[in-house]
């Protein structure tokens, strides 16, 4: 009966945040609802579902772990959508970390954003984050768990374009979404690669039925597809340009989204697949290197930046290679560890950067010296040329980004508008177009933007 | 008793809106009145429509019957029924007709818009209850014809070539394919050549080019590539009420599964790879177009196409995921093409553009119109707990079976629609606005039907991705059927089950006994 009991309340863990977040937007219908209102019912919402992170800690303390199926969500034929969670000890340590995390952040932010004209938004995309998190963690197949890997990303991108009156958060979260978008392809095919090949996708049978099947091709294309969705998602090279770009939104959920629970969500990807990724000698070399690569460039990004949010951006990104390095060697333990707490450290550290100048005045004054002092005395230990190479390739970011853009970007804009030009080409024979579609001139339709005319009335 | 209400509501699904639609074009000349009516009349339509859905929709074959008496003209019969295939499309029709007239500016509606759209509601409701080869192809190129009749005003020369060349390619094949289909009718003695249900039952070999012919119909009226100029200068040019011609292309994959898939199983077979193919060029080639527009309404007019493409790919698997997420793809994404075309056409009214260089920052104006563009763009891409990511979840798992690199494909294809929608959000609704947009003093936000036809739009996706089993369950017998077909063995003449079900033709069999 207990464990039934426990497990029931450790699957409602991502229930919780969900309905809160949809009790908001109903209550958004009429109007705006209050501050007061918005925040009991994030802050309750956000403790039960602390409370049923315990039931799983409790679960896991008294029986180990627990393959809690629900059934199927749908079912057409031959196919059936899986409700299933894996109650393990990843999993519970996750869920309470998540639900601690989340419940600070409600906490602080309730303060930070009084009167901000988004404070209800804001709620309730981190509830729909909160919910999104505990989903990816308490999965027991790859496709629930993408369901939480989308619902993190929305809310990511989202809260990146909190100030949207502003350019730069739109063209920042413009850029995340493009690269989770094209990261996401590998869960996809990581999920529908695995279906292909085990005939499952739970993760229990998947690892169960893993012996019989080693050293197939198969498991090496599962495993390099999900470490990269792993690498979309925790800003790691050639794919992490998005991270210091994301540092637009406000500090709250910069915290937990980059510093603690979303970046971090690819290395926990990492931790759950861990029996695929061990199929592959080349899926491992590939996590260490992509893992190196990061730690090294993100590490020198980090010393040269001007701004405090972004200099701990690519600090996360070094350190979340470092776990990377760590699942290529099979430390797995030691990655968990690292991750909760370098994901601890990092969410302190974003929420202390609204105070930065007034701590390097603290520290200048009880020291003498601050970190960027120390920052600045390493690269003076090095000869001038070497150093100076060093710190412009470290500015650009090794140039990842230009990279990406001429190479993978512009090459599909560029065939995206000769498309264009053909199909216009081909309604011309048709007659005279008095518009233009992509890359064109402002079309003739344009409205009168004179002062005389003014702006064109409503037609409603 | 149910039977004669049945009896009522079939014909009134169709006759009724043409009737009124004749009424409001030529009986009443003032605009508010014709479209209070015209919006009466849908209601009307759409309240029958859904209980002939809730009362019949799941069943699976073609049981109740309408009007199945002597020949009305030459070979042509009114034979109609409602089956597990339309009983959804019926009220999403409606429903979408009905929006389109709430949601149209009253200033728009005038010049007897409201009557088109009451004609396009009775020929596509025509075209979804016809058994019978003659009377949905006479729905199939009418229900074109008022969007033509526009066209013919508006300054776009393009637009109304391509829309007559569609409609006159359309009529042709089918009219070609008629006459084949009544000599091969001739020539084997049926009474009634174009009853589909007869054909079926009777498992009479017609020529292939009468499936070839219905198959290029189906995806003209798709838009699939390269038949997809009419569609794509349509959701840009087309005047209006842009949102009806998205139903045009459910109509297409509608025909596949009433018509080609049915009637022509070898032939499906034959073209089932060719036509994944298409439809996987399709996809992308909308994607790829879609990502690089500055026209919102383009953004979403090449987005439809590859749709349309997802959905091709999806039915010539022939396997019952594959078949069944592209019928359930088929229609949410008619919803929600609708949905985004609303939308961009009431952004249109309110900034007399919809050129997203000259937009921006309309969120602090409209942050209902806003949050609604966001939720469908969700929707469309197949974000979790909506109908599409249901429906490319099966197509993909249909895909995977014989074609993994199609199935990879639409995943890349899935990325970038939602590049597409995302970067058309951010420059019309976010960002610090253009001049222009900045200048616009009366942009107002959704009020009354405006919001409450997209709230529903929006809960119909929402509620229909959350509980998706009601939704498959409509469609399974016929997946079912269309899993099982077989081409016809000429040595005995007996035709395999094709979509009328087993007791009703023991039923037959017993009353001939």
């Amino acid at each position: 009966m207990l464990p039934e009991l426990l497990s029931a309340g450790f699957a409602l863990a991502p229930v919780w945040p969900a309905l809160a977040a949809i009790v908001i937007a109903f209550l958004l219908l009429p109007g705006r609802p209050s501050e007061r209102v918005v925040a009991r019912v994030t802050t309750v919402a956000v403790w039960l579902s602390l409370v049923s992170a315990a039931c799983g800690v409790l679960l896991r303390l008294s029986h180990g772990p627990v393959d809690y199926r629900l059934g199927n969500w749908y079912d057409a034929a031959e196919y059936s959508f899986p409700l299933v969670m894996l109650f393990d000890g990843l999993s519970a340590a996750m869920s309470a970390f998540i639900a601690v995390i989340v419940l600070t952040t409600v906490k602080f932010s309730v303060t930070y954003l009084h009167r901000e004209p988004g404070f209800v938004r804001f709620f309730v995309l981190t509830l729909f984050f909160a919910a999104g998190m505990q989903l990816l963690v308490l999965a027991g197949s790859a496709e629930l768990l993408f369901i939480g890997w989308e619902f993190v990303g929305i809310s990511s991108v989202l809260l990146v374009a909190f100030f949207h009156e502003r350019a730069m958060p739109v063209q920042a979260a413009l850029r995340v979404l493009v690269t989770y978008r094209v990261c996401d392809i590998g869960l996809l095919l990581g999920a529908v690669g695995l279906h292909h090949w085990l005939g499952t996708t739970v993760w229990a049978d998947v690892f169960a039925r893993l012996p019989q099947h080693g050293g197939e091709a198969a498991g090496l294309a599962v495993g390099l597809a999900l470490v990269f969705a792993a690498m979309g998602k925790s800003a790691q090279f050639p794919v992490g340009g998005w991270l210091p770009r994301a540092m637009e939104g406000p500090t709250a959920s910069s915290a937990v989204f980059y510093g603690s629970l979303s970046v971090h969500a690819g290395v926990y990807l990492l931790l759950r697949a861990a029996p695929i990724l061990e199929q592959s000698l080349i899926t491992r070399v590939v996590l260490v290197v992509v893992g190196l690569v990061t730690a090294v460039i993100a590490a020198l990004s980090s010393q040269v930046s001007a701004d405090a949010k972004s200099a701990v951006a690519h600090a996360t990104a070094s350190q979340v290679g470092v776990m990377f390095i760590e699942c290529g060697l099979g430390f797995y333990t030691l990655a968990l560890v690292h991750l909760v707490a370098h994901a601890t450290l990092r969410y302190y550290q974003f929420l202390r950067t609204l105070s930065a100048l007034q701590d390097a005045l603290w520290q200048q004054a009880a020291l003498g010296r601050t970190d960027s002092d120390e920052a600045a005395a390493r690269w003076e230990g090095m000869s001038l040329r070497p150093r100076r190479a060093l710190y412009r390739l470290a500015l650009e970011r090794f140039a990842v980004e230009p990279a990406l853009d001429r190479w993978l970007t512009r090459p599909i804009m560029n065939l995206s508008r000769l498309l264009d030009r053909l199909e216009n080409g081909l309604l011309a024979l048709h007659g005279r177009s008095p518009e233009a579609g992509t890359g064109a001139p402002l079309p003739l339709m344009a409205p009168d933007l004179s002062a005389e005319a003014g702006a064109p009335e409503a037609r409603v | 008793m149910s039977f004669d209400l049945f009896a009522l509501a079939i014909p009134l699904l169709w006759m009724f809106p043409l009737l009124a639609a004749f009424v409001v074009q030529f009986m009443i000349r003032e605009p508010t009145r014709q479209r209070d009516v015209a919006i009466g009349v849908a209601w009307v339509v759409f309240f029958t429509a859904l209980g002939v859905f809730l009362a019949n929709g799941w069943d699976s074959h073609f049981s109740r019957d309408d009007l199945e008496s002597g020949p009305l003209f030459m070979s042509l019969r009114l034979h109609m029924a409602v089956d597990g295939l339309n009983a959804m499309l019926l009220p999403m029709t409606a429903a979408i007709a009905l929006a389109s007239l709430l949601s149209t500016p009253r200033s728009d509606l005038r010049g007897n818009t409201a009557a088109r759209i009451l004609a396009v509601l009775g020929t596509l409701q025509g075209c979804f209850l016809a058994l019978d080869a003659a009377t949905l192809a006479l729905f199939w190129v009418g229900s074109m014809l008022p969007l033509w009749q526009d066209t013919r005003r508006s300054k776009s020369r393009p637009l109304h070539l391509v829309m007559t060349l569609a409609i006159a390619a359309t009529t042709v094949a089918l009219v070609a394919a008629l006459v084949l289909m009544a000599q091969a009718g001739a020539a084997s003695g049926m009474a009634s050549p174009f009853d589909l249900l007869a054909l079926a039952r009777a498992g009479a070999p017609l020529p292939p080019v009468v499936g070839w012919l219905f198959l290029f119909a189906a995806l003209l009226r798709m838009g699939i590539f390269p038949l997809h100029l009419w569609l794509t200068a349509a959701g840009w040019r087309a005047p209006g009420y842009s949102a009806m011609p998205a139903l045009f292309t459910s109509l297409g994959s509608f025909g596949l599964a009433r018509v080609v898939m049915p009637l022509f199983p070898r032939l499906c077979e034959q073209v089932s790879a060719p036509l994944v193919a298409i439809g996987a060029v399709t996809a992308l080639y909308g994607a790829l177009l879609a990502v690089g527009q500055y026209d919102l309404r383009r953004v979403i007019g090449y987005f439809w196409v590859s749709q349309m493409g997802l959905v091709l790919t999806g039915l010539a698997t022939l396997n019952a995921p594959g078949v069944s997420g592209a019928l359930l793809q088929a229609m949410s994404s008619v919803v929600e093409v609708c949905g985004l075309m609303l939308i961009a056409l009431e952004v249109e009214a309110r900034a007399g553009t919809t050129d997203m260089r000259l937009l921006g920052g309309l969120v602090r104006r409209a942050p209902r119109l806003t949050t609604g563009f966001l939720l469908l763009s969700a929707s469309a891409v197949g974000f979790p707990g909506t109908i599409s990511f249901v429906a490319e979840d099966l197509a993909i798992q249909g895909l995977l079976y014989q074609h993994q690199l199609a199935a990879a494909l639409m995943l890349v294809v899935t990325a970038l629609n939602g590049v597409a929608l995302f970067k058309a959000f951010k420059q019309t609704f976010l960002g610090p606005g253009s001049q222009h947009a900045n200048h616009l003093r009366s942009f107002a936000d959704l009020r009354g039907w405006e919001y409450r036809a997209s709230v529903a739009l929006m809960a119909t996706l929402l509620i229909g991705g959350l509980v998706p089993q009601p939704l498959l369950a409509v469609r399974a017998g016929v997946v079912d059927a269309l899993q099982h077909l077989e081409p016809p063995d000429h040595d005995d003449h007996h035709l395999a089950v094709v979509i009328a079900d087993e007791s009703e033709r023991e039923d037959d069999d017993d009353d001939n006994g």
